[in-house]
């Protein structure tokens, strides 16, 4: 059976699931270019560049991982995205906690290096709870799919 | 608080009818039709219960018993 509206979902889920995937292989090469920068006697800020772009290539692949599940069963609520959704929001929580380095150069030609948490953190925190906090909606649609799926 | 029996096994057998046929017809997969006919199933849609009744040429009545527990 070739449902159109289910052939128009999958297209819409593949494409959107290249496009993550695509997303997720350009923040690995900028977090690779970054730490290259970084071990090539590059500024600090690099490794925070690096750490920070791991962690979004690494949500992204999970994003992707979601989508791929999606189209592969056709429903969106399952054990396997609600624990992928958790991690996701653990390591956008972890990456918020990291605090960044700057350097600053004095006009005595010294560089000073230090870490500073700004508001930035607080927010990319928040959004890590937003994501956890999604999740916990998800545990409830996968009760409300199982309940479904037991219906002829 | 009793239950309900779902009669779809006997319906078959007096229609000569195979599972598979029914599942064909009514457009649902075995595994479905078959854990309906075993109670399985935590409810059925009037769409569904509709397609059966419209396949086996019975009334909804004639699908299900209420079982009383004394």
């Amino acid at each position: 059976m070739n449902d159109p509206k289910i052939t128009h979902r999958n297209t819409h889920t593949c494409a959107n699931m290249m496009f993550t995937g695509l997303l997720a292989a350009g923040a690995l090469i900028a977090g690779l270019y970054a730490l290259i920068a970084f071990i090539g006697n590059g500024p600090k800020q690099y490794l925070t560049n690096a750490v920070y772009s791991f962690a979004i290539s690494f949500v992204l692949l999970l994003l992707c991982l979601i989508l791929a599940n999606v189209r592969k069963n056709g429903k969106p609520f399952s054990a396997a995205i609600i624990w992928k959704l958790r991690i996701i929001a653990v390591i956008i929580v972890a990456a918020g906690c990291m605090p960044s380095y700057v350097e600053v150069n004095t006009s005595d030609n010294i560089k000073i290096v230090y870490t500073t948490v700004n508001f930035q953190n607080f927010f990319i925190i928040a959004l890590g709870v937003i994501v956890g906090i999604i999740s916990q909606i998800f545990v409830y649609g996968h009760k409300l799919q199982e309940d479904n799926d037991l219906i002829a | 608080m009793g239950k309900i029996i779902i009669r779809l096994d006997r319906m078959l057998a007096d229609r000569k009818m195979s599972l598979n046929e029914l599942a064909e017809k009514v457009g649902m997969t075995n595994v479905n039709l078959s854990n309906l006919k075993t109670g399985k199933m935590k409810g059925i849609r009037f769409e569904t219960m509709c397609a059966i009744c419209n396949a086996l040429d019975c009334q909804p009545g004639d699908l299900f018993e209420f079982a009383d527990d004394d």
